[in-house]
């Protein structure tokens, strides 16, 4: 092989590689918001996870080569179709299980994993972050979807509000409006946190 | 405080507490994330490196594609042109053909009249419609054509 076509290899390898780290660093900083996003959403682990990890190989399949800059709204506007179509997909599946006499087990409800907390948070803090997620939680449960995905994305995600309307493929005046909607009704429901 | 401000420092600490609550996930979900991202990243190294692979394919196939293209053009070029459809049928500058003169066109009887010296006929029939006398040539054959 010629040296200067040598040398072209060699660069694109390097290229190649710097791109995979990055991808790979930003998939690492949003999996557990986007996986807490969807969570939210669906009110399911698995089918949370399942969305998350369909944006991340759609992602990685069909926007990999893009700018970097460009990857967080792109991929929660992928993790928002998913969610959208795992919602369609279970109101389909609720309806003919609601015909069977039987309830399906979820899936690794005896897994010791799956209630395995993460020691990086103490004991004690963590009771005290249980019961005001669990408030938390229950209020964004109550929100209507539009704006729970707001204010998940504004809040939890850090997005502005350009990158909100482009993930949510609407108008940033409708970003806005969701937006305080769902402030104004989680203050009304959650009162001061502590 | 004015509400605004009640609710900018509401903000603030359900942001807190949500990105707090989002580093505490279970032990299984960080692994299935963490599998989920690999995949993601084979995924991505494999359409790179399938594309980088293409790149001698496409070496081969570009100018075979071109030397195909030029093949199809001689052929075009060289090849049996397609009969030309007749022109359509044009009697003149301004003038429509009617199924009538095509009929009279076609007409044997009428050919073989002109054939025959039918000219010196109609000049005479036109010198009559005028109301001039024929010319002697015509005047000299009207008998026979009216003897027939």
């Amino acid at each position: 092989m010629p040296a200067a076509l040598r040398g072209d290899v060699d660069r694109s390898d390097s290229n190649a590689q710097t791109a995979q780290h990055s991808l790979g660093q930003f998939l690492a900083s949003v999996e557990l918001k986007a996986f807490r996003i969807a969570q939210a959403a669906l009110r399911h682990e698995d089918d949370a996870l399942d969305a998350v990890q369909d944006a991340m190989l759609q992602l990685a399949r069909a926007y990999a080569d893009r700018p970097a800059d460009q990857w967080k709204p792109l991929f929660y506007r992928i993790l928002e179709n998913r969610i959208r179509d795992l919602q369609r997909r279970r109101s389909v599946r609720d309806r003919v299980m609601s015909w069977l006499p039987f309830a399906a087990e979820p899936d690794g409800a005896n897994d010791p994993l799956a209630t395995a907390v993460s020691p990086e948070v103490p004991v004690l803090r963590r009771i005290e972050l249980d019961e005001t997620m669990s408030a938390l939680q229950q209020a964004l449960t109550a929100l209507p979807r539009r704006q729970q995905q707001v204010f998940l994305l504004r809040t939890l995600e850090g997005l502005d509000v350009a990158q909100t309307a482009r993930a949510m493929g609407c108008s940033q005046g409708s970003v806005k409006t969701h937006y305080f909607r769902a402030l104004r009704a989680l203050r009304a429901q959650l009162g001061d946190l502590r | 405080m004015s509400e605004s401000h009640e609710l900018a420092a509401f903000e603030r600490q359900l942001g807190e507490l949500l990105q707090r609550d989002a580093g505490a996930a279970s032990g299984r979900v960080r692994s299935r994330l963490n599998q989920a991202r690999h995949a993601a990243l084979v995924e991505a190294g494999e359409r790179r490196g399938a594309w980088r692979r293409g790149l001698p394919g496409r070496r081969i196939w570009l100018p075979a594609a071109g030397a195909l293209a030029a093949v199809a053009l001689l052929v075009l070029a060289l090849g049996p042109r397609p009969v030309a459809a007749p022109p359509p049928f044009a009697a003149g500058a301004g003038v429509v053909m009617t199924a009538q003169d095509m009929t009279l066109l076609t007409d044997r009887d009428g050919l073989a009249l002109v054939e025959d010296g039918g000219g010196q006929f109609y000049e005479w029939a036109a010198a009559q419609a005028r109301g001039a006398p024929a010319s002697a040539a015509a005047a000299d054959d009207e008998p026979d054509k009216n003897g027939g």
